[in-house]
């Protein structure tokens, strides 16, 4: 805010004073006490209204309704048990600081009380009114620092949770040998605070095989991309110790109805399995679109046989094996739903038939540019935003080309 | 965009319209639609979709629980959809497979099980 000084260089002083008037509980019972602490307060020029309180839990009840900077709190009021009562209740206020009040024989306990969260303490009839001001606009102060410490803190848990997260959903691809080029992109919807439930692995098992996977837990939130991340480990284990194909799938649709939230929630998947050499792969689709697949300048839509989505019929789902050709120089995408969910600047809505479409118009571009223009080509345009999380993971056949 | 509910009774059958998006944003008034009905002990459930623009993965599951509820006291919940884009869904999601879809509300109220 812009402030006119008026000559002499001095700022209104009724508006300086309203804000920083300072807003004091005193719980005191002792009345004679109680009057020598307001005049302190009063005499040390401290800009400050007292409210004064006499027992403990009117003290709470004030506090509770908020609006205190500061309590001024006797330690001997009589239904404070000592400082037992305190420490639990001290805590739990976020913005208040808190000064404590102890008799001359009786400073442990006034550390007793900087232990259990108060800023400082006083010792009764060893206070000055300066002293006293100091004490109470410093305890204001730490108090403050305090909160924005412990604010800044829970951003950068939210953060490093969102980093764990996407390290569980979004790994680094596990191959060693295989003639692979593996690229993969992750957009998170337009809330973006969290991420989504969308993931995806690529995992190279001791005999040489590849396996590829993405998946995408319905809804957004943190249980979804908990979820996303359960299930992809979950996956990257089932295929290390040897599972594929069907036989994998009703065991993660199992985990899936074991550590679900609630029912609503379902998983689409799709996985691949695939012997460097062999002409063509085996895939599996559980609710899932169907993978494009770019060869000589042409993109397909590879919209093979496929079973429901994980969780729709629990243990009574088929899914059935479709045959991938995979020659060398070819490419296969595969992507989540958030890929063709969003609206032109017609508002119309992209689908998979215009995603294919736009995909063929791209074909003829480097691998990194067909992925991202691809990606770039079918965001929301409407101005609204991505309407869900868009993962996408691309795969050079032979390592030839960009 | 926003979501259109509008319920009717038929006999012991209860048509609900749906116009609009059922989405992330949306879905969870649909949701407490489905509930309510089942509540007042209407378990045979007609979901109109018809005027549904966009329906997106969290719309299924509100879809998929709504049929687990009303299942649960030997309802039933039916879709009216001729959308070529909506039952692109059902079928790649595998919904097809769960849900009796109608081409018309008068087919779906006279379906028998």
């Amino acid at each position: 805010m812009h402030e006119s000084v008026r000559p002499g260089g001095h700022l209104p002083q009724a508006r300086a004073a309203a804000e920083d008037t300072l807003r004091i509980l005193l719980a005191e019972d002792d009345p004679a006490d109680a009057l020598l602490t307001t005049e302190l307060i009063e005499d040390s020029g401290l800009n400050a209204s007292v409210t004064r309180v006499a027992n403990a839990q009117d003290a709470a009840a004030k506090l509770r309704a908020g609006d205190v900077d500061c309590l001024v709190l006797d330690l001997h009021l009589p239904d404070l048990q000592g400082i037992g009562a305190l420490s639990d209740f001290l805590p739990t206020l976020p913005s208040t600081a808190v000064v404590v009040m102890t008799g001359l024989d009786d400073r442990a306990a006034g550390l007793a009380a900087v232990r259990a969260g108060a800023q400082d303490y006083l010792v009764k009839g060893q206070v000055e009114a300066e002293w006293l001001a100091r004490t109470i606009r410093y305890a204001v102060q730490r108090k403050r620092a305090e909160r924005a410490a412990s604010d800044l803190q829970a951003a950068r848990w939210r953060a490093a949770e969102n980093v764990r997260l996407e390290r569980g959903l979004l790994p680094t691809p596990l191959l060693h040998k295989a003639p692979l080029k593996v690229t993969s992109r992750y957009l998170p919807h337009r809330s973006g605070a969290l991420l989504g439930g969308d993931f995806f692995d690529v995992v190279e098992t001791n005999d040489g095989v590849v396996h590829a996977m993405i998946g995408d837990v319905s809804g957004h939130g943190p249980d979804e991309a908990a979820l996303g991340a359960a299930l992809r480990v979950a996956w990257r284990t089932l295929v290390l110790v040897g599972h594929t194909g069907p036989e994998l799938l009703d065991s993660l649709e199992q985990l899936l109805m074991a550590e679900r939230r609630n029912d609503e929630t379902f998983t689409t998947l799709a996985t691949l399995t695939w012997f460097p050499g062999d002409s063509h792969a085996r895939l599996v689709r559980a609710g899932h679109p169907g993978l494009l697949l770019r060869h000589g300048g042409a993109v397909k839509l590879l919209d093979s046989a496929h079973g429901p989505a994980l969780g729709i019929v629990p243990g009574l789902s088929e899914w059935p094996e479709a045959r991938v050709p995979m020659e060398p120089g070819s490419e296969l995408l595969f992507y989540t739903d958030g890929l063709y969910e969003n609206r032109d600047e017609d508002g119309r809505l992209w689908g998979i038939d215009r995603m294919v479409e736009t995909a063929n118009e791209l074909a003829h571009l480097a691998d990194r540019q067909f992925i991202d223009g691809l990606i770039a080509s079918t965001r929301d345009r409407t101005g609204r935003g991505d309407c869900d999380d868009v993962a996408v993971l691309h795969l050079r056949i032979g390592g030839a080309g960009a | 965009m926003d979501l259109y509910l509008s319920t009717r009774h038929e006999g012991d059958r209860t048509v609900i319209e749906v116009g609009g998006e059922i989405d992330v944003y949306t879905a969870p008034k649909l949701r407490e639609q489905l509930v309510d009905l089942v509540n007042q002990g209407r378990y045979h459930l007609v979901v109109d979709m018809e005027a549904v623009d966009f329906l997106d993965s969290t719309g299924l599951g509100v879809l998929v629980g709504g049929l687990k509820r009303v299942r649960a006291h030997d309802g039933s919940l039916r879709l009216v959809c001729t959308q070529e884009r909506i039952l692109k869904i059902f079928r790649i999601t595998g919904l097809t497979k769960v849900f009796p879809i109608h081409q018309s509300v008068e087919e779906a109220i006279s379906a028998t099980d």
